[in-house]
């Protein structure tokens, strides 16, 4: 292509210029995303549903319980970073931070798992409790709802490059956060069902539904395949 | 960073969100001014120079897409290049794509050669080391790029990358380490 065909492009575009509002800042996106997060809790402890820490039959002694919590909590601030700086250009150093936060936050829940797991007697007499980890499951995507909801606009109004990553990001990392609070809300203290109801489950319907919903939020489909 | 690369920092912010804010005149001079160093950008990542060009424009195409992601506070350049390696990645990932299922075919092309612009580094890379750069990741090929061939400093690197100066030399380490790998002993990184 001639050069002188981007000196026209450079014209056209100048003659489509419309004003923009930029792009709200990541910090102010951390608040809101932090807000709605504290309404979903509210809400649900007014449903009468346990909150985190208020729950007198929480295993808090456990390592494997700590080990968990903390896991699930870099997996959220990680995915969620993730999720929003790789949505503004530019934003590689924090993005890179995120990414690092999420993938060790992802090792120690896994490690986690299988260490508790394996240990021997932790798994009872091999009954796999499947409704009460189901229980479990929608109450940490109801928690993960609004800031998934409030991180889904943001993200469909940023830059369109790596959106799929960004919604899985997005998704796991708002999960990990609602999963986050049943886990540190749950009286339940087995290691079937905390492996299974707070982290394998959770995790595994987030990275799906995240890649399911990530193409929609594309908001200017013309930039595929333009080379 | 310099002086004057400074002071051009300062007036792209500048322009930029005068651009925001619907100013068509800060717009062309801004796109005036940054169409050179983007298509030094793409020349020194991009080594098919029929593709070249296309590659500038999608940048083009991308800043003017997305120049409601620039927030004033934050530094400009950065935010540009980071736009320009997503094109220029998006060229590669469909290039890959391409070369996988189809077979080009061998014909003189009508272009005089001459007439095209020669890439400024072209001349010294041989078609083992655009290949071997090639396959680097996008961040090793970047600040190794920036380092050797457009020959700038680790903190102007750094600050076109948007990371700090000790990730830039780690990526630009493990850059220099696949090259001798794939190059044999003949690449050196003085």
């Amino acid at each position: 292509m001639p050069e002188r065909s981007t000196e026209a492009l450079l014209q056209e575009l100048c003659q489509d210029l419309t004003p923009v509002r930029p792009l709200g800042s990541l910090r102010v996106t951390a608040c809101v995303l932090a807000g709605v997060f504290a309404l979903a809790l509210a809400a649900s402890g007014m449903l009468g549903l346990p909150l985190p820490g208020l729950t007198s039959g929480v295993p808090w002694r456990s390592a494997a319980f700590l080990a968990l919590l903390l896991g699930l909590g870099l997996l959220a601030a990680g995915g969620l970073t993730v999720a929003l700086a790789g949505a503004i250009p530019g934003r590689d150093a924090l993005e890179c931070v995120g990414r690092r936060m999420a993938w060790a936050g992802l090792g120690v829940c896994i490690a986690t798992s299988l260490g508790w797991c394996l240990s021997p007697g932790a798994l009872g007499g091999g009954e796999v409790p499947l409704a009460a980890s189901l229980n479990c499951l929608a109450r940490a995507a109801g928690l993960a709802l609004p800031p998934a909801l409030a991180a889904g606009v943001f993200l469909a109004r940023a830059y369109e490059c790596r959106r799929l990553m960004g919604g899985v990001w997005a998704c796991v990392g708002a999960v990990a956060l609602g999963a986050w609070a049943v886990h540190a809300s749950c009286s339940a203290g087995d290691a079937a069902h905390v492996v299974l109801g707070h982290v394998l489950e959770p995790l595994a319907v987030a990275a799906l539904v995240g890649a399911l919903i990530a193409p929609w939020l594309r908001r200017d489909p013309v930039r595929e395949g333009a080379v | 960073m310099s002086d004057s690369s400074s002071a051009k920092e300062t007036r792209w912010r500048a322009l930029m969100t005068s651009a925001q804010q619907g100013d068509c005149v800060a717009y062309e001079k801004l796109l005036a001014e940054i169409l050179p160093p983007v298509r030094g950008f793409v020349r020194n990542r991009v080594f098919d120079t029929g593709a070249q060009e296309d590659v500038v424009q999608n940048v083009f195409l991308s800043v003017h897409r997305a120049r409601h992601t620039y927030r004033s506070e934050r530094p400009f350049t950065p935010w540009l290049y980071a736009v320009a390696r997503n094109a220029v990645t998006d060229y590669t990932r469909v290039r890959m794509r391409r070369r996988a299922r189809e077979t080009s075919l061998d014909f003189d092309v009508a272009v005089d050669p001459a007439t095209l612009p020669s890439p400024p580094h072209e001349e010294r890379l041989s078609p083992e080391l655009s290949r071997a750069l090639e396959q680097l990741p996008d961040t090793q090929r970047d600040a190794v790029v920036m380092i050797q061939l457009e020959g700038l400093s680790v903190a102007e690197a750094a600050q076109r990358a948007g990371v700090s100066a000790g990730a830039l030399k780690v990526r630009a380490h493990r850059g220099y380490r696949a090259l001798r790998a794939s190059l044999g002993t003949g690449f050196d990184d003085a």
